[in-house]
């Protein structure tokens, strides 16, 4: 990874991405793709939370598309 | 936690022992330089230490043509400016840092501008700015802890924006780091063990946090094992140059090490502890590692146990069971605290510094919590973490 600017603002990024990724990837993988799963995301928030993510990645998919 | 894949990078030729001093004209010889510029501070001229290095030179008829000797504990672009407008007056044409960190960041950013030209420095901030080599450059430390003579970092104070410059390139590394005990002979014990406990930090979390790798790990242990057998000889006979050597090089290899795999929470929280309190950096390395190492314990347990022969030989590492060797590893740290606490004060607890109070410890963990070390902290440090380890290490 390449940090262009603010050190500290690429920090935050990164912890809100491991976020991200525990939300939207099953628990088998989000386990290897962050450095540590989230002890306290039980699934049904993380099937609500993923559902969202997916829609709105959906919405602006067709949007663009239609545009 | 072993990396499938890493890069390790040092192309710094190291010249140490108790003549090394001696070898600089040589050095500059071989790159054509003829008109070296000096770089330190006033305490560093006022200790003596400036003397050997142009005597060294005198005698192979090499004259230093400046020295700048008023670098500020906490360099700036104004000063940085300002040699670089000597350097120039001066026709000089290699540049020589002899100091601390402060010392050799500067005389890295003054390469930078004579190198590249113009007189603003903090257009060459950040990553990979810089496409070429620069003018010769070495550095003589005359502490044994930051491990800057080895590290492709430095960092300028902008006074007019309030902010820390940090400028990165494999460029800014020197052409040859100078060892010489004579440099760290009148250290103060305060100092020494501050410095020391520095490179042992650096060498314990670049063997603990996640970017790790077998060449680094190589160094940490080196290094870890220099600390651990020499620092109290040292601190109780300062003028064993021996001892000195020994530290001296164990915070150069620490430096090699840390460069090519980061460190963690211990830096994170020291970082931000030196910026709101002001405390010295070697300092917070001391106070923070146990409560660290205790909180990352689980993630790191095997790497931790392994580190129990360099700090305590092969007979207590031997009758230790391999369970217990993360936790004797954690109590070797803290006997060596205790023991450097008794020698010179040196403070176990934020309360024992006089320098903190409880209240801050929020703005720090809100701190800590930004600096770009934490990412390579073995564990996923929340606010709550950050603030529970400082309750730890405050009393």
């Amino acid at each position: 990874m390449l940090v262009d600017g603010d050190v500290s603002y690429a920090v935050r990024m990164t912890r809100v991405l491991n976020r991200l990724e525990s939300f939207i990837l099953p628990k088998i993988i989000a386990k290897r793709a962050v450095k540590e799963y989230p002890a306290n995301l039980h699934l049904p928030e993380k099937l609500i939370s993923a559902a969202q993510i997916y829609l709105k990645v959906a919405t602006h998919f067709v949007q663009t598309a239609r545009a | 936690m072993t990396n499938t894949y890493y890069e390790f990078f040092c192309p710094v030729k190291v010249i140490a022992g108790k003549a090394a001093l001696e070898h600089i004209p040589y050095e500059l010889n071989g790159l054509a330089a003829k008109r070296p510029m000096i770089v330190t501070d006033k305490g560093v001229r006022a200790a003596g230490l400036l003397e050997p290095v142009i005597t060294a030179c005198e005698e192979s008829g090499l004259d230093i043509v400046s020295i700048y000797d008023d670098v500020p504990p906490d360099s700036s672009t104004t000063v940085v400016r300002d040699i670089a407008a000597i350097y120039r007056k001066e026709k000089c044409d290699s540049i020589i840092a002899i100091g601390g960190g402060s010392a050799i960041d500067t005389g890295k950013a003054v390469n930078i501008l004579v190198s590249e030209g113009g007189d603003d420095i903090a257009k060459y901030t950040g990553a990979g700015v810089l496409k070429r080599a620069l003018k010769p450059f070495f550095v003589v430390p005359t502490t044994a802890g930051t491990g800057s003579e080895v590290t492709s970092i430095a960092v300028i104070t902008d006074e007019k924006k309030g902010v820390k410059l940090p400028f990165t390139s494999s460029y800014l590394l020197p052409n040859a780091a100078i060892i010489d005990p004579r440099m760290t002979l009148t250290l103060p014990p305060h100092i020494t063990a501050a410095t020391a406990m520095d490179a042992m930090t650096h060498a314990i979390e670049s063997f603990t946090c996640i970017a790790k790798n077998p060449l680094s790990d190589a160094y940490a242990t080196a290094a870890i094992k220099k600390v651990s057998q020499s620092l109290l000889q040292v601190m109780d006979n300062p003028k064993d140059s021996d001892g000195r050597l020994e530290l001296a090089q164990a915070s150069t290899m620490a430096g090699i090490a840390f460069s090519n795999s980061m460190v963690g929470l211990v830096h994170s929280l020291g970082h931000a502890t030196g910026a709101i309190c002001h405390l010295p950096h070697g300092l917070c390395m001391s106070l923070y590692l146990p409560y660290v190492l205790e909180y990352n314990l689980e993630t790191i347990r095997e790497p931790l146990g392994e580190l129990l022969l360099y700090l305590e030989g092969p007979e207590v590492y031997a009758a230790t069971p391999g369970s217990r060797r993360a936790e004797a590893s954690i109590s070797a740290l803290r006997k060596l605290r205790d023991a450097l606490y008794k020698r010179c004060q040196l403070p176990r607890t934020l309360k024992e510094t006089g320098k903190i109070t409880e209240g801050q410890l929020d703005q720090i963990a809100d701190m800590a919590m930004d600096d770009g070390s934490i990412m390579f902290n073995p564990k996923e440090v929340t606010l709550k973490d950050a603030r529970a380890v400082l309750q730890r290490a405050w009393a």
